[in-house]
């Protein structure tokens, strides 16, 4: 009986060794050797075990890491304010009418239904200072907006990953709420609780296991941040620079240096902060009694 | 959830993290051993321009028969020919040659065949320019087909120029105090954007100098030569003094928009870019001039860049000497050349490696872009093919090199970091990365 069951298992885990665990072991064998040339250099190359050379020199890299720091403190800013405004709107739709919450469920899920670079690419026109019109809008208010600069990038790439990225949380928040049993609500109504008191007393702990659930989601999809930036530097190269987030230097080692052995022990690296950052977060919120 | 799925949660999580390490191989196969020999070819020029040369070859060539493969664009040919090089399976024998990739650092990556022994006859034929070889040629041997170069010359918005009374400028000092009158006017001389260092390298390439020199089995490094400190001295007064635009070439649409506003009336440009300026010029139709290369003031003779670039014989190409024959018939026959006509920018691929292109000429000059100026164009552009030099020698490790040069010119152009800092930078960045890949250096 439990193997019939485990079976159903079967098509995933096979995907999973295909296409995770092979190219891991893959990425492993790799990081530990190292393409070596001699004399003028083009007498082609001789790959040698190296052992943990690569991976020495990875953790030694200083570019790779303030990529990391850089991408590090921008979640740590996007995130929190990414889920404070989806768990806000979730609230709103549950307090709303059936009717109502159905049309901005819908409305709000739109973006995320677009394609990641499709989202960019229409975000990176909407931003052109020459051919956007937001530029021109913001400066009917005599607000000077240029979001590719320096001080701006971070907020352009934050506003454009709420807005691809609010409704899917929202949506799993307002599920998590739709399951509350209402009687719960009644009770605290008839005990004189107000609908804000309902909302943080009642309603914000028991929805805990869905945020906790979105908030790792966009950990692991923000450490790993690339089209976004990868596209936005066409705009503005001297703000994004090619190693600006950890994965857009692992693929510029790769494929446009060709030290594939070099990028395979960065992505180990990063494979491991990104694991290590999510066991974290998932152990510190998940200790603490459900309700 | 419990602490099972937790667990289960958190490897998928690890698991999800590392999604760079897969590789794909090539699954082209490659020709059989009888009957005629098919030469795959990859590119990313639109198939309706490239076919007719390949039909071409294919109806006056018996025993070789030419494929063209269309690839997306120019980073995903680079990527599909390191896949099948590794995989060493359905690897073509012609590759276009994609931007910032030069043939010693393909070389020195182990991409690409060595052909010497086949491209050397052609060469002492004649067929090739004497600028063109170079650019295929890594450490005296060749690595793929010449292609040469386009000759450099400029474009001035004229209109503008006349009417705040601007001299046409004859050397980059001219450009310079050109650039300052314009700034009064709300107009930029030139256009620097801030990921492409091509104006720094064609500078120094015009003065004559090179950032990498052999010396016996060693490289020489040299950022900081008297050519170099020359042509960064131009775009050190360019920049400082605020005479420059920074639009980027990716966003095309806004970049046509404001060349063709009239903001900004200058840019170094070659033969094959006049054609889409034709099209896409809406407002300065007419208004541009075709003008001599700005020379360096203490020049002795007229000198434009014409660092030549090759087409790509990337390792594992089964057929080399077809390869070459292939190529060599695209590059140099009166045939290929025709054939490269595109009915949009009515005009001929520019046959960059031949010693003589006049007969291409006239068709490279568009019919509005220049109004009354346009028969002073193909004078232009034939002064600039005789002009042509090619001092510039790249080392094997270009390619990072120049990735490392661009972020270095964004800061450049953002004012961050004075060109001659850039240069020092490089130095050091360039020296290190020889020595860490284990290849001598002199310091």
């Amino acid at each position: 009986m439990a193997l019939k069951g485990a079976s159903f298992t079967v098509p995933f885990f096979l995907g999973f060794a295909l296409f995770t665990v092979t190219p891991m072991v893959m990425a492993l064998k790799q990081s530990l050797y190292k393409a070596q040339s001699s004399g003028l250099g083009f007498g082609g190359k001789t790959i040698q075990f190296v052992g943990l050379d690569n991976f020495v020199q990875g953790l030694q890299d200083i570019r790779f890491w303030s990529a990391m720091g850089r991408v590090a403190l921008f979640a740590a800013i996007a995130i929190p304010l990414i889920q404070l405004a989806s768990v806000g709107l979730a609230l709103l739709l549950d307090a709303a009418s059936q009717r109502l919450a159905d049309r901005f469920r819908l409305l709000l899920l739109v973006p995320f239904m677009i394609p990641g670079i499709v989202a960019i690419l229409i975000w990176i026109y909407l931003y052109s200072p020459v051919v956007g019109p937001l530029t021109p809008f913001f400066r009917l208010f005599g607000i000077e907006a240029d979001f590719y600069s320096g001080s701006m990038i971070w907020i352009s790439i934050g506003n454009l990953m709420a807005w691809s990225s609010i409704g899917f949380n929202m949506l799993i928040v307002y599920a998590a709420l739709r399951a509350v049993p209402p009687e719960i609500y009644d009770s605290a109504r008839i005990d004189g609780a107000s609908e804000w008191r309902i909302a943080w007393s009642i309603k914000v702990p028991l929805v805990r296991r869905s945020l906790v659930l979105t908030s790792v989601l966009s950990i692991i999809g923000t450490l790993q941040i690339f089209s976004d930036p990868m596209l936005f530097r066409s705009m503005t190269p001297e703000t994004v620079t090619r190693d600006f987030t950890p994965i857009m230097a692992i693929y510029d080692w790769a494929f446009s240096q060709g030290e594939f052995n070099y990028a395979a022990a960065l992505s180990i690296i990063l494979a491991l902060v990104v694991g290590t950052a999510s066991a974290l977060f998932y152990r510190l919120t998940n200790k603490a009694p459900t309700s | 959830m419990n602490r099972k799925q937790g667990r289960v949660a958190a490897a998928t999580a690890a698991a999800l993290s590392v999604v760079l390490a897969g590789c794909s191989s090539g699954n082209n196969t490659a020709a059989g051993s009888d009957g005629p020999v098919t030469i795959e070819m990859w590119g990313w020029g639109e198939t309706q321009y490239t076919q007719p040369i390949v039909d071409k070859f294919n109806s006056t060539h018996t025993d070789i028969k030419l494929k063209y493969v269309k690839q997306a664009d120019d980073t995903s040919t680079a990527a599909n020919v390191r896949n099948a090089v590794a995989a060493g399976k359905g690897v073509p024998c012609l590759v276009q040659n994609w931007g910032g990739a030069e043939v010693p650092s393909l070389a020195a990556e182990g991409l690409l065949a060595d052909v010497t022994e086949y491209v050397e006859p052609y060469v002492e034929k004649g067929v090739f320019n004497k600028a063109a070889p170079a650019g295929a040629q890594a450490g005296g041997k060749y690595y793929g087909v010449p292609s040469g170069s386009q000759p450099s010359f400029m474009l001035i918005n004229r209109a503008v120029y006349d009417k705040y009374g601007v001299d046409v400028p004859k050397t980059w000092d001219d450009v310079i105090t050109a650039g300052k009158t314009l700034k009064k006017h709300g107009v930029y001389v030139m256009n620097m954007a801030g990921e492409d260092p091509s104006t720094l390298v064609g500078l120094v390439q015009q003065a004559g100098g090179s950032w990498y020199g052999i010396d016996g089995d060693s490289w020489k490094v040299d950022f900081l030569s008297p050519e170099s400190l020359k042509a960064a001295d131009v775009v050190q007064q360019l920049v400082d003094n605020d005479l420059v635009a920074n639009q980027t070439y990716m966003d095309k649409p806004a970049l046509i928009k404001y060349f063709d506003s009239g903001k900004m009336v200058s840019l170094v440009t070659q033969v094959w870019q006049l054609g889409a300026y034709e099209i896409d010029y809406k407002k300065s139709l007419g208004d541009w001039q075709a003008i001599d290369l700005p020379q360096f003031s203490d020049a002795t003779q007229f000198t434009t860049m014409a660092h030549g670039a090759a087409e790509l014989i990337p390792k594992g190409c089964e057929h080399l000497k077809e390869a070459v024959e292939a190529s060599v018939w695209k590059m140099t026959s009166k045939d290929a050349i025709n054939a490269s006509y595109n009915s949009q920018t009515k005009s001929y691929s520019w046959p960059g490696a031949i010693p003589d292109p006049s007969p291409w000429v006239d068709s490279a000059v568009p019919s509005k872009l220049f109004g009354t100026h346009k028969s002073e164009t193909k004078e232009v552009i034939l002064k600039s093919v005789k002009a042509g030099r090619d001092s510039w020698v790249v080392g094997p490790n270009y390619t990072g090199v120049f990735a490392e040069l661009q972020d270095q010119w964004a800061q450049v152009a953002a004012k961050k970091i004075t060109v001659r800092e850039a240069l020092e930078h490089m130095q050091k960045f360039t020296v290190d990365d020889l020595k860490s890949k284990n290849i001598n250096v002199e310091s």
